[in-house]
């Protein structure tokens, strides 16, 4: 298999193609710290996609409770034991990526998840039940503190992705001009290899027409310099979709197009504060996510990578660091893409490919203190704040 | 007529081996039927061929399920007709998240020969096959009507179904595969055989014109398949060209739907000569 490098792993690793990157590379950004599961983008993306017979059970999006509710169910643990304890514990990771770990005959390690696993999405993820109602307590008792998170999931539009390599019809493509991951639905014979292939198994398969699909990234939006519908609907802004540059990698001649003053690359590239999920399967995936901060780092070490500590104490004190508060506020405060940002004063700009400001939020939320009685009007206020 | 009943019984008493090839007998009638079970049948004779992994290119199903077809072939001077016979215990006929259907599939040299390899035409251009594939999702369909989610799943809880809501809106709105006719999402033309050229992996197309028929049974453990085409390349000059008199050769795939084989994931077996009796 040919060489590639992978910057979230710190080295070259084999892929199935030669290394061929974007002009720029499609990602979203989520601040698990603001996610209430609250499902508007799962609704959102599945009454403008996926609607049809046979899509039932698809969700290009979907929100799971983390780290014991999946979609489909153990999609992560099966592939992360099927892989073997890895350790993630520096820069370079030592262990194999899924296309290193590929059995003989395969492309790919990879597994088929049970249609059963696909039928009861998030039910009893959040809920007490049994005895622990009664008796109000929690169910089960586990020998580590108890804590949870939710994690929202679309495609990682990969920029190795493991569904494209999987497909022996080269029904997959990644497009050149934004790196979005496309199934061309009028090549695909549904042999279900790309469901197989991709451990965060967001390829499904659809029954009734036989074939699979996938997240589109919402291409004729991005295409119109809009975000995804998953990003505008957000509710708790929590998401911020652009463009990621290109990483210097081990050659030199391959220049970086990281921009300081491009959000995306300023949380990822430059503060590293937003990490890849699940860097160690090597598909270079292109979601990032702010790690919760109330969550074992140990947990975070194995589902964000290494050093997971270090984003998650700049995000505890990111009320000092203006710069990474202002990106961080441009995140749902804008239906366009934002390609480059500023912080001026108390308030952060955010402004299209073309200049024009397109998002103004301040740094601070002003604060109207109004008094119990209000004289004016001789009446009295319950919320005096 | 007794004589020639006589005749043609002894024949195919006759052992064939997949040395001698294939010879596809000359039948009369203006039209071949379809029948796995019908009559016409009986003078051909049937040839075992062993079917091996395809171990070439990924991916790969290194134990297929089914290792041996028996095929007979026959023809009218206007059609051929070929019967494939292989066991299989259980009859997989939807594909779904992790199922797969059963499937059997032969394939004809583009050079009329088989000089080229029979490695779905691998090579490229000058290597061109064509290949006919019979799908048992697609004869469930034939047989019973186009696969819907509620007739997969009977007990599925669906709030808002697209045929409701979208009442009067176009009924593959939301089904792109369909949208676009893609030949695999729809169905060959009401057959369960589709037509396809390929010119090495991964290059499997289906062809503009779909010539071909068929039907398969499936009974106590066994699946009868029958998979039909015009003969000669008058009819399509992108058609294999087979011809009355004339040799050329036919290799086989076979799929176990419920072994997970789908397509590079099967079992396969080498050219055979093939005689269209004149």
């Amino acid at each position: 298999m040919p060489k590639v490098y992978n910057w979230q792993i710190g080295r070259e690793m084999e892929y199935v193609y030669d290394e061929s990157r974007p002009q720029r590379q499609f990602a979203m950004l989520f601040d698990t710290n603001k996610c209430i599961a609250c499902q508007t983008c799962t609704v959102v993306c599945k009454t403008t996609w996926t609607q049809g017979p046979g899509q039932e059970t698809i969700f290009f999006n979907n929100v799971e409770t983390k780290p014991y509710g999946f979609y489909p169910l153990g999609w992560d643990v099966k592939i992360l034991e099927k892989l073997g304890v890895r350790d993630m514990d520096g820069p370079v990771y030592k262990g194999k990526t899924i296309f290193e770990a590929a059995p003989e005959g395969e492309r790919v390690l990879g597994f088929i998840p049970d249609e059963l696993d696909y039928a009861y999405p998030n039910v009893g993820e959040d809920d007490s039940y049994g005895s622990a109602i009664a008796e109000a307590q929690a169910l089960m008792q586990f020998p580590h503190m108890q804590w949870m998170f939710y994690l929202a999931r679309i495609c990682n539009h990969c920029t190795y992705p493991a569904c494209l390599g999987s497909c022996p019809r080269k029904s997959i493509y990644k497009r050149p001009e934004d790196g979005i991951v496309l199934l061309d639905q009028s090549r695909c014979r549904g042999y279900q290899e790309c469901v197989k292939g991709c451990p965060y198994k967001k390829v499904f398969f659809n029954p009734v027409t036989k074939t699979s699909e996938k997240c589109v990234g919402c291409y004729p939006a991005v295409e119109n310099g809009r975000q995804t519908q998953c990003t505008i609907a957000c509710i708790g802004k929590i998401r911020l979709m652009g463009f990621l540059g290109k990483p210097q990698g081990p050659n030199t001649t391959v220049a970086s197009t990281i921009r300081e003053d491009n959000p995306i690359d300023y949380l990822v590239h430059v503060k590293k504060l937003a990490r890849p999920l699940y860097p160690q399967f090597g598909l270079e995936p292109n979601t990032y996510y702010i790690p919760p901060i109330h969550v074992p780092p140990q947990y975070l070490r194995q589902m964000f990578g290494h050093d997971v500590e270090q984003a998650m104490e700049l995000y505890r004190n990111v009320k000092d660091d203006k710069q990474t508060l202002g990106a961080l506020l441009l995140f749902g405060a804008t239906e366009e893409i934002i390609d480059t940002f500023k912080v001026k004063g108390d308030f952060a700009y955010g402004y299209n490919e073309g200049g024009a400001e397109v998002a103004r939020v301040p740094l601070t939320e002003p604060m109207y203190v109004r008094e119990h009685y209000d004289a004016r009007r001789d009446t009295y206020r319950i919320n005096n704040a | 007529m007794m004589t020639l009943g006589l005749a043609t019984a002894l024949l195919s008493s006759l052992p064939a081996t997949a040395e001698d090839g294939l010879l596809a007998r000359r039948v009369s009638g203006s039209q071949l039927s379809l029948d796995p079970k019908s009559s016409q049948w009986q003078s051909a004779k049937a040839v075992d061929v062993a079917i091996l992994p395809q171990s070439v290119t990924t991916p790969q199903q290194d134990k297929p399920a089914v290792d041996k077809l028996k095929v007979r072939a026959i023809h009218n001077g206007a059609e051929i007709a070929f019967l494939i016979e292989w066991k299989d215990s259980t009859q997989d006929d939807t594909i779904r998240s992790g199922r797969f259907a059963d499937a059997v599939a032969l394939e004809l040299p583009m050079d009329g020969k088989g000089n080229t390899s029979p490695m779905m035409g691998a090579g490229g251009k000058a290597n061109r096959v064509n290949i006919l594939q019979w799908r048992a999702e697609w004869q469930r369909e034939v047989n019973k009507g186009e696969t819907t989610a509620r007739g997969l799943y009977p007990n599925m809880v669906n709030d808002a179904e697209t045929s409701v809501v979208y009442k009067g809106m176009d009924k593959y709105l939301y089904s792109p595969a369909k949208m676009i006719g893609n030949i695999s999402a729809q169905g060959p033309n009401g057959q369960p055989v589709m037509d396809l050229m390929a010119e090495g992996f991964g290059s499997l197309t289906p062809r503009m014109k779909q010539h071909a028929s068929g039907k398969g049974i499936w009974e106590k453990g066994t699946w009868r398949v029958v998979i039909c085409r015009p003969l000669g390349s008058l009819v399509d000059p992108e058609a294999a060209p087979l011809a009355p008199g004339q040799a050329s050769s036919v290799a086989f795939a076979v799929w176990n739907g419920a072994n997970s084989e789908r397509g590079a994931r099967k079992g396969w077996a080498p050219w055979l000569p093939l005689t269209v009796e004149k």
